[in-house]
């Protein structure tokens, strides 16, 4: 069969010639699923259950606009309820609780968030959509606390304030400690159950995003949507048409082996949106988290455990299996440094040893602060026979944010009139090549409340013109999900924190290789759709990082050190409209 | 896959929508008043059109017992502020102002406990508690008459509109001058790009700016540079762009602003033709006010405004300190 390809063009407006494998990856056109039996109306059909999907519902509520939000698993299975760190905001002031005044507090400090944002961006970042995204931040926050978010307060009664890397001002909200997601998680989805009680709108978990409908005019107009059983497999398929169609499904963490990001989160919406035509942008650019705890699988829900920041803001030193200090005089930081300098010192340091993981002695901390501070990771270790007072604990980076994703602004509006993405599923400019630490749930909350906006004040298009939606492409395929494991462990080795051109080409071509089933074959499911959604993205993220030839943000090319003139342009991905080819990845310069 | 899909059309106003929108006006003894960058259909409907300052000055002298205001929540609460003793109706209380979202007053407190002694310029788009923290207000078309007007060693805290912020320093060349960093969704997005892209696209075009636009800065920088003619160019309130709009000869004109200001642009001068420097500075707040809504809330008697007497109070000082500065308000947001 033919597949719509995922390829690099041969002769790009780029820089300098583009050398690189020139391998096509054929990747499914459509999912395979039994023909829909059942359809349903609404004004805006809204997939996903994290931070940015219930907060758009919150701002939703009460607007007499009908909404239908779609989950696959259960509410807030997602990246949002684990976000230790916070939500960075500009310090303009208290804004949400009365206290005494703190001479830190200054409207200058939007400014510096803007700087920030950008400077960890390294050149990808959007100057203006950043500005948009710190302009907006304190309001955004005031709106969750008036939700409901218990945010943690200081002695005076004002919001509490944390600095994290990269920031230059303590302007981190935080709650419960390091629980700010869950939180955050909290207080949204007790504001759903109100809108649930009201009426107000309509949920259905276990419910899989398969495709984007799109109208003759080329708007997108719903989705067909799968109803799973409790095991994941397909119960019933059916039509959801809808005005507008909203992706807040995260990310895509689980491309590799390695991930803090829980199972359910592998870029269904990103696929779905290539599927239909929609332009993805900035996708080699992974963020990874230096250290996860190695001594054991991931966990039930597919996440591995995160080891903070923090416990080598006590002390705690990374270290090889000899003892030897890996971060000694590879910053001045030494193990606090960047967290994409340690993932990378670490990914080389693993390499030129060939292991799978190094150790974080946190041994001389002593049983008081580790049982003080970090109870939760002492007991972790521990279940997993860890003793982190007597052992070092077994490290590796992990994948852990991703920069790219569906092209929109701040509003969610993508390159299809009636598709919106918003929060981590969206490639808005705000991260560039680099997100700055707890910009994340501020970017979910910040488009969503954009989108709600627009879609309230008559920015829902129209639904009179009468006519067939149909589905991207006439084919369907899919991958079967016994190849996934093996390819996510070739992604995390070859894409993952450091990057080869040669390996790279391999990758591509493997993945290039990986048998696309037809509808006779393919065993319709959740586990089949998400290994055909991850194989897709694979694709796009091995083709991107090929292409760019240089290293920049957390994209990191063994040969090539440092950034290179000429690539301050995105990489923007495609399929063909008529499922033909040639699909292509873009250069795109900044303006 | 095809499945056959009718959904229901957006509706347009029923007909007898206006009589019937009018009949109850006159049974309420209401007063309709719409903003500049309104819907057409409820700028057609309205009593009187305008900005919002001077539609709060029409409320406060209107013989009317209600008034109904068609424009975001700032602006029904400036009407209440003025005429206390009225009911003020909005037909959605949803529609906010993402400008007047950038400051919460405990922010403006924190603001000025930085800045003991400093005066405080609040433009109209702010909410009342912000009003009532601030010594005085200003429109776009007289806020450097208004910064002028204090003296030249008082520091001066201008919120919550960095562009409008910036053009005031400019006009004023006052160096003692803070602005707050906030800015308007719709503004924002009318960027020195967009504006040069939009002359390129139409190079003998006259131009008119609104200072809130994000564009401003790069409109004078464009004029310095030769780009264009600076006459050709105005960077001016919306009051003043009706002005222009009377008085031009000009063949075409480029609008940056809000696009619903195009409706009473047209209606001003029907020979010129008026065309949005960017199609998308549609003001979603503005547009929540629908001709049902509109309805419902003649109807219904909803959403009633309150504003708290002490508040209220103080913000009505800050505003009547603003008309004693005598400037002629001929344009606010």
């Amino acid at each position: 069969m033919t597949a719509p390809a995922l390829s690099r063009p041969g002769v790009l407006t780029g820089p300098e010639p583009i050398v690189g494998s020139g391998h096509v990856v054929g990747v499914s056109p459509r999912l395979v699923a039994p023909a829909p039996v059942w359809q349903l109306r609404t004004d805006v059909l809204l997939v996903g259950s994290g931070v940015a999907a219930l907060t758009l519902a919150a701002e939703l509520a009460g607007s007499g606009l009908r909404v239908h939000l779609v989950t696959k698993g259960e509410l807030g299975d997602g990246s949002t309820r684990w976000a230790q760190g916070g939500i960075a905001r500009a310090n303009t002031g208290p804004g949400f609780s009365t206290g005494s005044v703190a001479a830190t507090d200054t409207p200058e400090d939007v400014e510096r968030h803007v700087s920030d944002t950008l400077t960890a961006g390294a050149g990808l970042g959007d100057p203006r959509t950043v500005r948009q995204l710190a302009t907006d931040g304190p309001g955004a926050v005031r709106r969750l606390a008036d939700l409901g978010a218990r945010f943690d307060l200081d002695a005076d009664g004002r919001p509490a304030l944390t600095r994290e890397g990269g920031h230059s001002h303590a302007r981190i909200v935080h709650a419960g400690g390091d629980a700010t997601g869950a939180e955050v998680q909290r207080a949204l989805q007790a504001r759903l159950h109100t809108s649930l009680e009201a009426d107000e709108i309509t949920v259905a978990e276990n419910a899989f995003l398969l495709d984007l409908l799109r109208g003759p005019d080329g708007a997108v107009r719903g989705a067909v949507v799968a109803l799973l059983d409790a095991t994941g497999s397909c119960r019933s398929v059916g039509i959801v048409h809808a005005r507008a169609t909203v992706l807040a499904t995260g990310g895509l963490g689980q491309v590799f082996a390695t991930t803090t990001n829980p199972a359910a989160v592998t870029g269904d919406g990103i696929a779905a949106a290539l599927r239909a035509g929609a332009e993805l942008a900035d996708l080699e650019f992974v963020q990874f988290h230096p250290t996860v705890f190695a001594g054991a699988g991931p966990t039930d829900d597919g996440r591995h455990l995160l080891i903070s920041e923090a416990v080598r803001g006590e002390g705690a030193r990374i270290i090889d299996a000899g003892g030897v200090l890996v971060m000694a005089g590879a910053h001045p930081l030494a193990d606090l440094a960047p967290r994409d300098v340690v993932s990378a010192t670490m990914a080389s340091a693993m390499a030129e040893r060939g292991v799978r993981h190094l150790y974080l002695d946190a041994r001389h901390l002593g049983e008081p602060v580790l049982d003080a501070r970090f109870p939760t990771i002492l007991a972790r270790c521990r279940e997993n026979g860890v003793d982190p007072l007597t052992q070092p604990i077994p490290v590796r980076p992990a994948a852990h944010y991703t920069c790219g994703g569906v092209r929109a602004d701040l509003t969610g509006r993508t390159s299809l009139p009636g598709l919106f993405a918003i929060g981590e599923v969206a490639c808005t400019g705000v991260h560039g090549a680099n997100r700055l630490a707890s910009n994340s749930l501020l970017e979910g909350l910040v488009a969503a409340h954009r989108l709600a906006g627009f879609l309230r004040g008559g920015g829902l298009p129209g639904s009179a013109a009468r006519g067939r939606v149909t589905a991207p492409r006439d084919r369907a395929a899919g991958v079967l999900p016994g190849v996934r494991a093996g390819l996510a462990l070739a992604m995390e080795d070859t894409a993952g924190v450091l990057r080869d051109p040669a390996g790279l080409d391999l990758l591509v071509r493997r993945l290039g290789e990986v048998p696309l089933a037809d509808a006779s074959e393919a065993l319709p499911g959740r586990a089949s759709w998400e290994a055909t959604n991850l194989h897709t993205l694979m694709a796009a993220i091995a083709q991107a990082a090929v292409t760019r030839a240089e290293s920049r943000g957390c994209h990191r090319r063994t040969d090539v050190d440092g950034v290179r003139s000429g690539w301050r342009r995105h990489l923007v991905a495609t399929l063909a409209d008529d499922g033909t080819g040639p699909a292509t990845v873009r250069q795109e310069a900044r303006p | 896959m095809g499945i056959e899909t009718v959904g229901p059309p957006s509706a347009p106003p029923a007909p007898g929508w206006a009589d019937e929108v009018r009949r109850l006006a006159k049974a309420r003894d209401a007063v309709i008043l719409a903003h500049n960058y309104q819907l057409p259909e409820i700028q057609d409907v309205a009593d009187h059109v305008g900005d919002s300052l001077a539609l709060s000055r029409i409320a406060a002298s209107a013989p009317h017992r209600e008034i109904v205001f068609c424009g975001v929540h700032f602006m029904a609460e400036t009407a209440k502020i003025l005429s206390p003793g009225k009911r003020v109706l909005i037909p959605d209380a949803g529609a906010g102002c993402s400008l007047a979202d950038t400051i919460h007053v405990e922010e403006l407190r924190t603001w000025k406990a930085a800045h003991p002694g400093a005066a405080v310029v609040a433009y109209v788009n702010t909410s009342a508690a912000v009003k009532a923290e601030s010594d005085v207000c200003c429109t776009s078309s007289n806020a450097a008459d208004v910064v002028a007007s204090i003296p030249a060693d008082t520091e001066i805290l201008f919120l919550p509109d960095r562009h409008l912020g910036a053009h005031v320093q400019r006009v004023t060349g006052r160096e003692n001058l803070r602005v707050w960093p906030g800015q308007c969704h719709v503004h924002e997005g009318i960027g020195g790009d967009v504006l040069r892209d939009a002359i390129a696209a139409d190079p003998t075009a006259d131009v008119l700016v609104h200072p809130e636009c994000a564009c401003a800065t790069s409109a004078l920088r464009l004029v310095a540079d030769g780009g264009i003619a600076p006459e050709r160019v105005r960077i001016t309130s919306t009051g003043g762009m009706l002005d222009e709009a009377r008085r031009t000869g000009a063949r075409r004109v480029l609008v940056a602003t809000e696009t619903g200001m195009l409706h009473q642009l047209r209606r001003a001068n029907p020979g010129t033709e008026f065309a949005p420097v960017s199609d998308r500075a549609v003001c979603p707040y503005m547009k929540m006010i629908t001709p049902e809504k509109l309805l419902a809330s003649l109807r219904e008697g909803r959403d009633e405004i309150t504003v708290d007497e002490g508040i209220a109070a103080l913000a009505r000082d800050a505003v009547e300190r603003m008309i004693a500065i005598g400037s002629p308000v001929a344009g606010a947001e």
